[in-house]
């Protein structure tokens, strides 16, 4: 898709180019997109899985395609322009799916559909594109069939995915091919496998940190350290087709670091819950309470999702997921809230600011 | 107007200055759909002006620009 084909995405697209230049090439709070989990059932049982998906949690709550409208609108006015469909298995439903499509008014917005590409077959392909998806995001672990398969949790997984990304280049819509990255995977064979793979075929590589979320809750060591970091830098100036949300898309030398994403990207659970980002599991509304504006505002007044932070906070930001991720039962159905995190943050304050006077005085 | 848009294509699309009248959209890496929207932002702002969406989608090369950037002043 060219972006100059929806004129409101090119404008809104350019409006957040605008911003960034002027805040020194940083996402600052710049609203850009929505991450939202329509359900949570899949056809996989992947182990990494964010949403806990695999433990059957709250796989029957389906999200009015008339809310999502609503959504859609509240979005569009705070200029958001891209919109990702995901789950769960998005594809699992397609009656729905199309009736959701519909009701975003995807001419609005950059849309993509994140699926594991198992229902994937090129009718479904050309179909997405009539309803105006613009990109289709398919993970890959290894190309290696069994090693995927294994980690999915069903045979066949692996090829039904990779051929899921043809059906979607021969339908127009761009090929992302997602790879999540951790500490124990970064600078492996399978990796560079993946990349030169997706380099090959023409697709665009989202890398996805690996989080100790879910069903990796608590699993700090698989995360990012400084010389991963570092090295997928060095791969994004390799390969050239490596995208982050985190990086800024607009460096060509593919070096400048956009900062973290927490609340720029809304994450939204099928129970109506707003999310700091799909993996950092801190309620900062609800879209049947509150409104998006109101909801973003809130999300910024904790001092972690407003400022700059050059590390994802849930893959890369060790100190960041031991101290708010590691909270046992917490999950995107059970979250924390941010109201709490900010009432401690403006206490510990009061607090510095009292043993600061004291010591003066 | 015309080097400063020179300056501008040589710039955004990252080709030297003698080769901004021989490409095209597409024609070089650069020149995708991220680099038309960082282009025309550009023009926006050397010039002051805001361009319309009409307008947006013919420019392909840079003696189109010219034409465009010419009803806006």
């Amino acid at each position: 898709m060219a972006l100059i084909d929806k004129p409101e995405v090119f404008r809104k697209f350019k409006d957040f180019f605008n911003y960034v230049q002027k805040n020194n090439g940083r996402i600052g709070l710049k609203q850009r997109g929505i991450d939202i989990n329509v359900n949570n059932a899949c056809n996989l049982r992947c182990e990494h899985c964010f949403t806990n998906s695999p433990k059957g949690e709250f796989i029957k709550e389906w999200m009015d395609p008339k809310v999502i409208a609503r959504i859609a609108d509240e979005a569009h006015e705070l200029g958001i322009f891209e919109w990702d469909l995901q789950g769960g298995e998005p594809l699992l439903r397609k009656k729905y799916l199309w009736d959701v499509l519909k009701a975003i008014r995807t001419e609005r917005f950059y849309m993509y559909v994140t699926t594991n590409g198992y229902y994937l077959n090129q009718e479904t392909a050309n179909k997405l594109a009539d309803h105006g998806v613009d990109r289709v995001s398919v993970s890959i672990d290894s190309m290696d069939p069994e090693k995927h398969d294994n980690f999915r949790g069903r045979k066949s997984s692996w090829e039904r995915a990779l051929k899921s990304l043809e059906y979607v280049q021969n339908a127009g819509i761009d090929p992302f091919l997602n790879i999540t990255v951790g500490h124990y995977n970064a600078k492996s064979e399978d990796i560079k496998l993946l990349l030169e793979y997706s380099k090959d075929h023409k697709y665009t590589t989202l890398l996805n940190v690996a989080t100790p979320a879910g069903m990796w809750s608590n699993l700090t060591d698989i995360m990012c350290d400084d010389d991963d970091r570092a090295y997928l830098i060095e791969m994004r100036k390799k390969y050239k087709n490596i995208l982050r949300n985190l990086w800024n898309p607009f460096d060509r030398k593919n070096e400048a670091v956009l900062g973290c994403n927490t609340v720029n990207r809304l994450y939204i659970t099928p129970l109506g819950d707003v999310l700091a980002c799909p993996y950092v599991h801190i309620k900062i509304g609800n879209i049947h309470k509150n409104s998006l504006h109101e909801i973003s505002k809130k999300g910024f007044e904790f001092s972690k999702f407003r400022n700059y932070s050059e590390k994802c906070l849930a893959g890369e930001d060790t100190h960041f997921a031991k101290k708010y991720m590691s909270i046992p039962g917490t999950s995107i159905f059970n979250p924390v809230d941010v109201n709490t995190l900010i009432a401690q943050e403006s206490s510990s304050i009061a607090i510095d600011t009292h043993l600061s006077t004291e010591t003066i005085s | 107007m015309e080097n400063e848009l020179k300056k501008i294509f040589a710039n955004v699309f990252e080709v030297g200055i003698d080769e901004v009248e021989n490409i095209e959209y597409q024609s070089v890496e650069a020149w995708d759909s991220i680099g038309h929207m960082m282009m025309i932002s550009e023009v926006e702002s050397e010039f002051n002006i805001s361009i319309e969406m009409d307008d947006v989608i013919v420019i392909s090369n840079l003696k189109e620009c010219i034409e465009v950037v010419s009803k806006y002043l």
